[in-house]
């Protein structure tokens, strides 16, 4: 995990052979500052320690982490007797003295109620211990996610872009004139000649035409985001189905969708974007979502979702399945779909990227006509250049630039974070 | 060990599997691996019985096949039901059902037979959870019981662990927990010992009779190891390339091998006991995938004692040397 | 292996003949109007009429197809809307497609390589965080605003133009070209890259062999960017020896636009997938075992860890194969680069259908080629593969 622990506990217990109990503790206590459930530095810190409660609680606390730990146990039991014989000589007084040694309760703190051992659950026992379950995976899983900087930033990329598209209604209602912010035929009457370059009266200035840079990012925002995550869900549902298929029924079914997947990879989704386009001029961004999503998620997601699936499913835990008597629906209900989902969040984040460059490229050549498009913006910016003969306002076209690498960026460094999550041999710590 | 009422649980006849190899570019198989041909076993109720060969041999094809993983290409597994014996290939969904409520199987590798992503309750409960045997709170009761008997203590601080944080020793006993849950009569164990460290081994074989004494379970015990057949098994066969070549009573099997691949094995295996001298007998090149053999002795390219009449007569049939002990040779 | 390949081969002829039969009908299905359509815009019904029947447009959908099968069949292209055979169309648009997409594609895949070689031996260093990053920026910017930059920063603003719109789609030209000195000769652009590309993979091949002699001989290793370089001379003295020197220069000065964005946006990827291959096998035993026999760290990361690295990157090259070439569609389409990509948009927008579905064909061709190339490299490099071919073949 970390490169200074296993070096300290070496140092501790040296100093502890050498008689330097004090700065072993030192070394042990910041070892367990750093990691809480070190159990060797508990264990360790039981010797260290001079006080006998203190040494005891050191040791419960080993058994609280490993509650198997037999060495642990056998010295809670002798520091027990220690424990009890120093209370006898204290008290002076010989009634615990029965001869048999005290019944040491070493897992009363771990099962925290008596009435585990009779294995009576009562419901909400239950639902704690799921709740408790789900927690520790999802800390598990979160500790491997954030390792991470990368994913973390993406994270907040997508969150900030989130927040954007709440911003754009709220700032309607209140604050923006419709009449100058809106983001096809808003026009600033207070400012000339257009377009003005960042201030403080329109932040990242106005395009050739007048109209609030800000605004039409925007507001185009909520588009990107439709289109995005259609996409992520038609690719996800699709290419979990098809792959599943392919690993439950393996022979022809496999060599079927197999190779269905090599024609679908070779459909070109921005050109099939295009045709769809043309035909569909006011198409939503919902349906050209999913139409992406159809695509990418027959083709390379399938493809690679296959490879997994038939991993799994050659695991002995499948036959294992089987031989509980479990049909097809349990063992792909229970046990294909669950490990094949980490994977499927992946193949939704790449999908967003690739949707959204599509798209942002299609209304780009201005062939669908999309309300108002981060596209759009980009070739309107190039268009009115070139008629008004300016050359390109960078103000009106870099931001949109910067919203597409961004808002495409920040789906991919989380899928890169999902990745390590997904893939076993770091799960494994 | 195990009472002996002579009644006959498993009944494999003529068992034969074959897997295609080679393909032309329309997907024809021109060639066959026999990975198990001509397999017969009788199998009684509460004995244990050891199949014993080196790897490659068949023993887990034979396993999957008894189990039904896969299924055979000829040949019948008879088990007895309460309706009279039942060709297990022949059955399907709700039969299939309570079949797997007989017969239950140990895998071999404790890392790779469990669902990662499952607690070891989820992983133990699965067979109760797939017959709908019990409530949710008689089902962990059940398992929390069962997982003391197997000697995970206290069982509630195993329940809801994860099988990347048992060890291996720990992780084969919820396994065995997990193949007798719904009381199984018979219990295929495909070398449930192999991958575990010396140490622990001793306690898990033990824990295996203990719970076949306590459960009345049959075990087909699939192994590698001669020692290990011969302190679990009542009765140990001898596997070459798909066919069993000897077996017998586990004594009488170790102290008169009559087959010369039984005798190389056994010469193979330390003794304990330097003034012990024995002639060795040495057996030349490893086993082969039998793709499509010869119809000659199976042992045939490796005995010691092969001749002519070997090499131009079939697989030697099976003859009672002494009895219960049959020996396939012509030279036994 | 001659077995699996011949199979493989049947099975991508069924896969081109499926994804050609397929876009054949979705275009014209879904697609309003028709060739006649865009093109007539002045004309009435009749004249309308009596151009689809000569253009065979009133035949029915099926009968179009089978036509058209008829001729692929016979490797005849046919004509293209305008009258122009396809075939010298091809002549025209393929070679300069071909330029950068192969050069542009074993560039990126090279420089990829190597930095996601180097940054993932370094990972927590600061120069490797930021390269990184910005293979990550390039990869998802969206390629005209990144063509758009590189022609900004190379030439300070200028030759950059619009080319899809609205309106129309431009005819692919190469605008950018000194007229002067393509007056004097009588080749096409089209044929003086042919020639160039010729250069480059003659010289290639031969210095690649040159260098396995050599390294064989003394048992050193030639440094790749000293190859790579003396592969360029080579190339350049090879122009010079043919005598089309000025007009590969001038070639040269538009074409490295499309060039370079096609590279920078492509890099990136090769270099995530390398990155993600080299962290599996960074911590496995063979590296460590190289490690301590003492081979130095550079020696243990090139011939140790990136070798085996490299077998994932190839495999996972066959599934992003298909979105480079759309990558290459792209930028030719807004650079205005005269290849395949921009005639296959012009055609889309005509629905010049005997050019589009020829395009796409040559583009199935390309990439089922590529994948069956890449295939026996991989089994080539790795014994496993080969073993497991024979297997998959053999079970």
């Amino acid at each position: 995990m970390d490169p200074i622990p296993s070096n300290h506990l070496e140092k501790a217990y040296n100093y502890y052979r050498n008689g330097q109990l004090s700065r072993a503790s030192q070394l042990l206590v910041e070892l367990i500052k750093h990691d809480p459930g070190h159990e060797e530095a508990w264990y360790l810190l039981s010797y260290v320690l001079k006080d006998l409660d203190r040494q005891i609680y050191a040791v419960q606390r080993v058994l609280r982490i490993n509650p198997l730990n037999q060495k642990a146990s056998i010295r809670l039991r002798k520091l027990s007797v220690l424990r009890e014989e120093e209370d006898a000589g204290e008290t002076l007084s010989s009634e615990t003295a029965e001869g048999s040694p005290p019944q040491v309760t070493r897992y009363t703190e771990w099962t925290r109620d008596q009435q585990i051992t009779d294995h009576g659950f009562s419901h909400t026992q239950r639902l704690k211990f799921r709740a408790h379950n789900f927690w520790r995976r999802f800390k598990m899983n979160w500790n491997i996610f954030a390792q991470s900087r990368l994913a973390i930033l993406g994270l907040i990329l997508v969150f900030i872009f989130g927040l954007l598209t709440i911003a754009y209604p709220i700032l309607r209602n209140t604050v923006w004139a419709s009449s100058v912010y809106d983001p096809i035929t808003g026009f600033d009457m207070k400012v000339f000649p257009h377009p003005v370059p960042p201030g403080s009266r329109h932040l990242l200035g106005t395009d050739t035409l007048g109209r609030d840079v800000l605004s039409r990012l925007l507001a185009a925002t909520p588009h990107t985001f439709v289109i995005g995550l259609t996409a992520a869900v038609a690719t996800a549902i699709v290419g979990t189905l098809l792959s599943m298929a392919a690993a439950y029924f393996q022979g022809n079914v496999d060599t079927a969708i197999t190779n269905l997947a090599d024609v679908f990879i070779m459909l070109p989704a921005p050109v099939m974007m295009v045709i769809i386009g043309t035909r569909f001029r006011e198409i939503s961004p919902f349906v050209l979502g999913l139409f992406y999503g159809v695509l990418t998620g027959a083709g390379g997601t399938t493809l690679v979702m296959r490879a997994q699936a038939i991993q799994i499913v050659s695991k002995p835990f499948m036959e294992a399945a089987q031989i509980a008597g479990g049909g097809g629906r349990h063992i792909i209900f229970k046990h294909l779909l669950p490990s094949l989902l980490p994977l499927a969040a992946l193949q939704m984040m790449v999908a967003v990227t690739g949707a959204v460059v599509a798209d942002g490229f299609i209304s780009f050549f201005g062939i669908t006509r999309t309300i108002s498009n981060w596209g759009t913006i980009i070739y309107d910016a190039f268009i009115y250049a070139g008629i008004s003969g300016t050359g390109v306002p960078w103000y009106s076209l870099v931001p949109a630039a910067m919203c597409f690498s961004l808002f495409a960026l920040g789906f991919y460094l989380i899928s890169r974070g999902l990745h390590r999550v997904a893939s076993p041999e770091l799960r494994r710590r | 060990m195990a009472q002996k009422n002579g009644k006959t649980l498993v009944n494999i006849n003529k068992l034969s599997k074959l897997f295609p190899v080679g393909q032309g570019i329309f997907g024809k198989a021109d060639s066959f691996v026999h990975a198990v041909s001509d397999f017969n076993l009788q199998i009684k109720v509460g004995e244990s019985v050891g199949l014993v060969g080196e790897s490659g041999c068949g023993k887990t094809t034979t396993g999957k096949l008894i189990t039904r993983l896969l299924d055979p290409t000829t040949g019948n597994i008879l088990m007895d039901t309460e309706e009279g014996p039942v060709d297990i290939a022949l059955l399907k969904g709700k039969e299939m059902k309570t079949f797997r409520r007989r017969v239950q199987m140990i895998f071999q590798d404790p890392y790779e037979s469990m669902n990662p992503r499952m607690t070891i309750f989820d992983t133990v409960a699965e067979p109760l959870n797939v017959q709908g045997i019990g409530s949710m709170s008689d089902r962990e009761t059940m398992v929390a019981d069962l997982l003391e008997t197997v000697d995970l203590v206290p069982a509630s601080s195993f329940l809801f662990r994860y099988p990347h944080e048992l060890s291996g020793g720990q992780r084969q006993r919820v396994a065995i927990a997990r193949a007798l849950i719904i009381k199984p009569d018979f219990v295929v164990a495909d070398e449930p010992t192999s991958m575990l460290d010396v140490s622990v081994r001793t306690g898990v074989m033990n824990l295996m009779q203990d719970l076949a004494d306590q459960f009345d379970v049959t075990y087909l015990y699939i192994t590698h190891d001669l020692a290990v057949a011969r302190y679990m098994c009542d009765r140990i066969g001898v596997m070459y390339l798909g066919k069993i070549v000897e077996i017998g009573e586990t004594e009488d099997l170790l102290h008169n091998p009559k087959h010369p691949y039984t005798q190389a094995l056994l010469s193979a295996v330390p003794v304990p006991d330097p003034t012990y001298t024995r002639n060795p007998i040495k057996i030349s090149g490893g086993i082969t995938k039998p793709v499509d053999p010869p119809p000659q002795c199976r042992f045939y390219n490796r005995c010691p004692l092969a001749d002519e009449y070997c090499k131009t007569h079939d697989h030697p049939p099976r003859k009672e040397i002494t009895p219960n002990h049959y020996v396939a040779c012509y030279h036994a | 292996m001659t077995r699996y390949l011949i199979r493989q081969f049947t099975i991508s002829l069924i896969k081109l003949f499926v994804f050609l039969t397929f876009m054949f009908f979705f275009i014209q299905i879904v697609m309003p109007g028709d060739f006649v359509d865009q093109f007539a815009m002045g004309c009435d019904a009749a004249c309308r009429e009596e151009m689809r029947v000569q253009l065979g447009l009133d035949l029915p959908l099926w009968n179009r197809y089978f036509h058209w099968l008829g001729q692929v069949v016979r490797l005849d292209f046919g004509e293209s809307m305008f009258g122009e055979p396809i075939l010298d169309i091809f002549k025209r648009v393929i070679p300069p497609t071909l330029l950068v997409f192969v050069i542009g594609t074993v560039l990126a895949f090279m420089i990829g390589l190597w930095l996601g070689k180097v940054t993932s031996w370094r990972e927590r260093g600061i120069g490797s965080r930021l390269i990184t990053l910005g293979g990550l920026v390039l990869f998802t910017s969206f390629p005209p605003w990144l063509t758009y930059l590189v022609t900004y920063l190379v030439t300070k603003g200028g030759v950059f133009q619009v080319v899809g719109g609205r309106g129309g789609l431009r005819g692919p030209n190469f605008t950018g070209l000194d007229r002067l000195l393509w007056q004097k000769v009588e080749l096409s652009p089209s044929e003086v890259i042919i020639t160039m590309m010729i250069c480059v993979v003659i010289s290639a091949l031969f210095l690649f062999l040159l260098k396995f002699i050599y390294e064989r001989l003394t048992k050193s290793k030639v440094p790749t960017l000293m190859f790579v370089f003396l592969i360029g001379l080579w190339a350049v003295s090879g122009w010079q020896m043919w005598g089309i020197d000025d007009l590969a220069f001038d070639i040269m000065t538009i074409a490295y636009i499309p060039m370079v964005t096609y590279i920078l946006l492509a890099f990136g990827e090769f270099m995530l997938i390398m990155q993600a291959s080299m962290r599996d096998v960074k911590n496995s035993e063979y590296v460590q075992i190289a490690r301590a026999k003492g081979l130095p760290e550079s020696t243990v990361r090139d011939q140790h860890a990136a070798r085996n690295a490299l077998l994932p990157v190839l495999s996972r090259l066959v599934i992003s194969l298909p979105y480079l070439i759309t990558g290459v569609v792209i930028i030719e389409s807004s650079v205005g680069w005269p290849g395949l990509g921009t005639n296959l948009w012009n055609a889309l927008y005509w629905q010049n259908m005997p050019v589009v579905m020829n395009t796409l064909l040559i583009v199935g061709i390309i990439s089922l080629g590529a994948r069956l190339i890449i295939d026996v490299i991989a089994a080539y490099l790795d014994p496993r593969i080969r073993y497991q071919d024979f297997q998959t073949n053999h079970t």
